[in-house]
């Protein structure tokens, strides 16, 4: 067997067991398992991998437990096993999203050509090379070395200050997934975990299919698809995109996928709980995690005052339910990093509070014209994304009609929000008068965050354009 | 009743509002684009991958990486997995950081300066017998890093 071919197999099979995992948690969310099986599948891999990284992380760090085969089994087989048995036990009836017609279908199979050839070529590539990107390399594979060697989500290296380690207190949610393909494959073959990563991918085109195909019909759903599939910075661009190894975009999927729950379903504490489950990965997914983590717990707050007001789907009970189930999970995330920050010797670190601290706030506004400049320049980069942020501006603009639903209202603040509070950042950023190179090369990363809701306000802009069709 | 066709429809689309029409137009053409590119790289990286296909680990690193991904697979023979070692920095930009990743779970020493030199009391006074006799020198990421022993650098 040719070594792409058992690097290929192995990560097949680890992530099948992620998967049953997140099949086990989609089947407990009646919202999510009413959906058809394409759109199950893809909220099955972004459930499996947050519940396997963060129960990896509870346990090695609170319990104890040793990052070692017979325990990872011991965590990954009965949630995979209850997923199993899910499946045998029930088919699920499927949802169509709407109506199909002759332009939706040709759309439909031009968007299923692009999104599986990408997807091949990502697993392809994956299987054949080991990370590109700086950070995947310098970082996220390394501290998964690291905490693989130890056998514990406290290594030393991370703990002591005599080590020359990048970034260690970023958080490891995602070294994690790349532990358990280590311990559960017997080959010492970076590879493997590379095709775990690239297939946060499919599952993002399947997730997007399926939110904006609820939101405006499947023609909606298709085209974005084939946005989405089509995008560099998305894919195989070497230091964000899906090839990379960074973890900015299954945070933007983590992300994304929380804050559509909690938009889009009629409110029920199992959803609350799946979008609390996102909402705790992507806090433990990356720094920026944070900030994100807390604008979901705002928009499930949004949500529920939302409900109070209107009595939408299901009145405010339910509402309060889920806001507090998802806030009290992502409470229990930022508790566990917190912890296990604490024992790490702080060093490497971009201090953001040093330039208040020494100051230089008014040096800092003045580099506001450079970097909206610069923000500018890469958001309409043209190999980056190919044009996408301007089409999205004209389709919002063109659809605005579609984006007065309460989805958007819940959708549209926490954009606002990661928004702001990068841009603040960069003003305060330690990088001081080079902080034109740090938006260079970090801006395009920071878009992707924010990929998931805006393709669902397209979606409903999509649908706003329709229904300005049909008028008179 | 009859369904008007495709032609029909589309020509009562552009006399009833021509803006409409062009709009649909450009989203139309900006997909077929978006397709276009999409599934042109996706193909041309497929067949690349074929090439590769027979690539284990370290020829795969050294494709990417070319002589310095060359050079890690001999450091990684010399230093044991579980080993700590001193990182000399002779490049240019952040690059040795990617050395400190690429050799874990290898752990190199914090030295002073970004690893730049040796800590001064080492040289005047000796080198500590707990400190790791195996030295890689990171010269850049076009070029393979360089095992020394300590004694070999501190003299």
């Amino acid at each position: 067997m040719s070594p792409a071919t058992a690097v290929t197999i192995h990560a097949l099979w680890v992530a099948a067991l992620f998967w049953l995992a997140g099949k086990a948690a989609v089947d407990h969310v009646p919202d999510l398992a009413r959906r058809s099986a394409w759109s199950r599948a893809g909220w099955s891999w972004l459930l499996g991998t947050a519940v396997v990284g963060i129960l990896l992380y509870a346990l090695s760090h609170w319990a104890g437990m040793p990052l070692r085969r017979g325990w990872i089994l011991a965590t990954l087989l009965p949630c995979a096993a209850l997923g199993a048995v899910g499946g045998l036990r029930r088919g699920r009836p499927s949802v169509p999203a709407g109506p199909t017609t002759g332009r939706s279908r040709w759309l439909r199979r031009a968007a299923a050509t692009v999104g599986l050839t990408v997807c091949l070529a990502l697993v392809a590539e994956a299987a054949t090379t080991p990370f590109p990107g700086w950070d995947a390399r310098m970082t996220w594979a390394a501290h998964a070395r690291y905490v693989h060697a130890a056998g514990t989500v406290d290594a030393p290296v991370l703990q002591e200050d005599a080590w020359l380690v990048a970034h260690p207190t970023y958080p490891l949610l995602l070294p994690l997934l790349q532990v358990a393909a280590m311990e559960l494959s017997p080959l010492d073959d970076e590879r493997v975990a590379h095709v775990l990563y690239v297939l946060f991918f499919p599952a993002l085109l399947l997730v997007l299919h399926d939110v904006a195909g609820r939101l405006s019909g499947p023609a909606a759903g298709s085209a974005l698809v084939v946005v989405a599939a089509a995008l560099p910075v998305a894919t195989f661009e070497a230091s964000t995109g899906a090839i990379s190894g960074y973890s900015d975009l299954p945070l933007a999927a983590y992300w994304g996928g929380g804050l559509l729950l909690l938009a889009a379903a009629a409110p029920q504490v199992a959803t609350g709980a799946a979008a609390g489950v996102l909402g705790a990965a992507t806090l433990l997914s990356k720094r920026e995690g944070t900030v994100l983590a807390v604008l979901l717990v705002g928009a499930a707050a949004l949500r529920w005052w939302q409900a109070a007001r209107t009595r939408r789907g299901g009145g405010a009970d339910a509402a309060r339910g889920t806001a507090l189930t998802c806030t009290a999970l992502v409470a229990v995330a930022a508790g566990l990093y917190a912890s296990w920050r604490r024992g790490i010797a702080a060093r490497f670190q971009e201090d953001y509070l040093d330039v208040l601290r020494q100051g230089e706030l008014d040096e800092a506004l003045g580099r506001i014209p450079a970097i909206l400049a610069e923000v500018s320049r890469a958001t309409t980069s043209w190999d980056w994304w190919y044009g996408f942020w301007i089409a999205a501006a004209l389709l919002l603009v063109a659809g605005w009609r579609g984006l007065a639903r309460p989805e958007a209202l819940v959708l549209l603040p926490p954009l606002a929000g990661a928004v702001a509070a990068y841009l603040a950042a960069y003003v305060l950023s330690p990088w001081r008068e080079a902080v034109v190179a740090q938006v260079e090369v970090s801006w395009g990363r920071l878009l992707l965050h924010l990929l998931v809701p805006t393709m669902a306000l397209l979606a409903m802009a999509w649908g706003g354009l329709g229904r300005a069709a049909a008028e008179p | 009743m009859t369904r008007p066709s495709r032609t029909h429809r589309l020509r009562t689309l552009v006399a009833r509002s021509p803006l409409r029409a062009a709009g649909a137009l450009l989203v139309g053409a900006y997909l077929a684009i978006l397709a276009t590119l999409a599934v042109k790289d996706a193909a041309g990286r497929l067949h690349d991958a074929e090439d590769r296909w027979g690539d284990g680990f370290r020829t795969s690193r050294a494709r990417l990486l070319g002589r310095y991904g060359e050079g890690l697979a001999e450091v990684e023979s010399l230093i044991p997995r579980d080993a700590a070692y001193l990182l000399l920095n002779r490049g240019t930009d952040g690059g040795f950081m990617l050395l400190q990743g690429d050799l874990a779970p290898r752990r190199p020493l914090i030295l002073p300066d970004q690893n730049r030199r040796l800590p001064t009391e080492w040289l005047e006074e000796g080198v500590p017998p707990e400190v790791p006799r195996d030295v890689i020198r990171f010269e850049g990421l076009d070029r393979p890093p360089r095992y020394f022993h300590l004694d070999e650098v501190v003299r």
